[in-house]
C-alpha cells in the first residue's frame, strides 16, 4: 500500500468514525426528569400501603399458622389518635382477628373504613376479621385497621412499641409496631 | 506525507460526511418530537368546564385570618380532614409530603392547604402540631362551625359526625377528595383519595408551567 492509499484509508476510517460519533451524539434517550419516588427494594418488608411504598424491618412473627409481618404505624403526639396496618397471612385454619391491645394508647379498636363514592366513611368492627383458611388479610389504607385511641406518649419516627393481638383460635400474640417516618 | 486526494477520494470523504450528518438529524429529530409537549391528561378528575373556586376565610394555626384569594398566583391542594381521623387524612397527607418532596423548587408555587371539619377538638396548636408530623409548609386552616359547614357545602364536601361507639368519640364521614384550584382561583380538578404522588406531582408540574 503506498502512502497516498494508506492516508486515503486512515481518512475513510476517520469519517466512519466521526460518522459514529455523530449518530450517538444524536441520539440517546433523553434523560429522565428524575420522579423516582425513592422506593427500596431492599427490604423483604416493602409494601405498598397506599400513600407510596413502605419499607418496613421485614421481621415476620409465626405463631403456630399465621404470619403477621409489615407491622407499622405514623408517627404522632400524645393524645392523637393513631392507626396500625399489618398483613396476617394463614397457613392453617381460618381463623378470626377478635382485637388489639397495646398500652401505648387508652383504647384499640378494629376499625374498617369503606369508601362510598368519594366520601370515606368509617366503621368499628364488632365481629372482628375473618382470615380464610390458606389466605390472607391486609390492614392498609384502603380497609382495616387497627385505630389507636388516645396515644399514651409520642410516637417517634424509627421507634417501636409492641401490640397483643387477638385471635380467636390462635390465642394471644405480641407483635412490635414499627413507628415510620411518613 | 499525505499526497492530494483524488476528486473520486473527495466525493467518498463528501458523501460519509453527509450520512453522518443525516444520521445525527435524524435521530435528533426523533428525539425533539419526543420532547415537544404532548398534550397533558390528567390523572385528577377535571372541572368541566372548570369554575371560580369558592372563597373563604379561616384561621390559621398562628390565629391570622386568610382567604383563599391570598393564594391567587400559586396552586393550592385543598383538603377537608381532621386531626383525630386514622386513617385518609395521614394517607392523603403523606402522599402530600411525597408530592412536596418531588416538586423540588417547583414547591414554592403550591400551597398544601388542610381545612380541619373538627374545630371543636383541633385547637390551633393541634393541627399545626399534627401537620409537623408531615411538613411545616402545610397549611391548616380552621373557623367556627357554621363557617366550617357553609365552605364544606359550597365545595360539594360531605360530612357526617356519628357516634359508632368508639373510644375516640365521634368520628367523621368526610369526602376525602383533594381540591385543586389554579393560579387564577379556578377549581380545576379534584384527585381521588389514594392517587398515587407521581400522578399528583405531574399534573402540578403541567398547572404550575400554564
Amino acid at each position: 500500500m503506498n502512502l497516498k492509499q494508506s492516508a486515503i484509508s486512515r481518512m475513510l476510517t476517520a469519517l466512519l468514525l466521526f460518522a459514529g460519533v455523530l449518530a450517538a451524539c444524536g441520539g440517546g434517550e433523553p434523560t429522565d426528569s428524575g420522579m423516582d419516588m425513592g422506593s427500596e427494594d431492599g427490604g423483604m418488608g416493602d409494601m405498598d400501603m397506599g400513600g407510596g411504598d413502605v419499607e418496613t424491618s421485614g421481621e415476620e412473627v409465626v405463631h403456630g399458622d399465621l404470619h403477621i409481618s409489615a407491622v407499622w404505624s405514623r408517627p404522632g403526639f400524645r393524645g392523637d389518635n393513631g392507626a396500625v396496618y399489618m398483613m396476617v397471612m394463614n397457613d392453617g385454619d381460618a381463623d378470626t382477628l377478635i382485637g388489639a391491645h397495646t398500652d401505648a394508647a387508652a383504647a384499640t379498636e378494629l376499625h374498617e373504613m369503606t369508601m362510598e363514592g368519594d366520601v370515606m366513611k368509617m366503621q368499628l368492627v364488632s365481629g372482628g376479621l375473618e382470615i380464610p383458611a390458606g389466605g390472607h388479610v391486609e390492614l392498609d389504607s384502603g380497609g382495616y385497621h387497627f385505630m389507636l385511641v388516645d396515644l399514651q406518649d409520642d410516637l417517634q419516627p424509627g421507634g417501636h412499641f409492641p401490640l397483643i393481638l387477638q385471635f380467636e383460635n390462635g390465642g394471644e400474640v405480641t407483635v412490635e409496631v414499627e413507628v415510620v417516618e411518613p | 506525507m499525505l499526497g492530494p486526494l483524488s476528486a473520486g477520494q473527495w466525493l467518498l470523504f463528501v458523501g460519509a460526511l453527509i450520512v453522518g450528518l443525516l444520521i445525527m438529524f435524524v435521530v435528533m429529530n426523533n428525539r425533539t418530537q419526543s420532547i415537544v409537549a404532548q398534550p397533558h391528561t390528567f390523572s385528577g378528575l377535571p372541572y368541566d368546564p372548570v369554575e371560580p373556586a369558592p372563597d373563604f376565610s379561616l384561621f390559621d394555626t398562628s390565629g391570622q385570618l386568610v382567604q383563599l384569594s391570598d393564594f391567587r398566583g400559586k396552586i393550592v391542594m385543598l383538603f377537608f380532614g381532621y386531626t383525630n381521623c386514622p386513617l385518609a387524612c395521614p394517607t392523603t397527607l403523606s402522599i402530600w409530603k411525597q408530592v412536596h418532596q418531588s416538586l423540588g423548587a417547583d414547591a414554592n408555587d403550591v400551597r398544601f392547604v388542610l381545612i380541619s371539619v373538627d374545630p371543636e377538638r383541633d385547637t390551633a396548636e393541634k393541627l399545626e402540631q399534627h401537620l409537623t408530623i408531615f411538613n411545616s409548609d402545610f397549611i391548616g386552616l380552621r373557623g367556627d362551625m357554621i363557617d366550617t359547614e357553609s365552605i364544606a357545602q359550597a365545595y360539594n364536601v360531605y360530612i357526617e359526625y356519628e357516634d359508632v361507639g368508639s373510644a375516640a368519640g365521634y368520628l367523621i364521614h368526610h369526602t376525602a377528595l383533594t381540591y385543586v384550584i389554579d393560579k387564577e382561583g379556578q377549581l380545576v380538578m379534584a384527585f381521588p383519595y389514594e392517587t398515587g404522588a407521581p400522578e399528583i406531582t405531574a399534573d402540578l408540574q403541567y398547572l404550575i408551567r400554564q
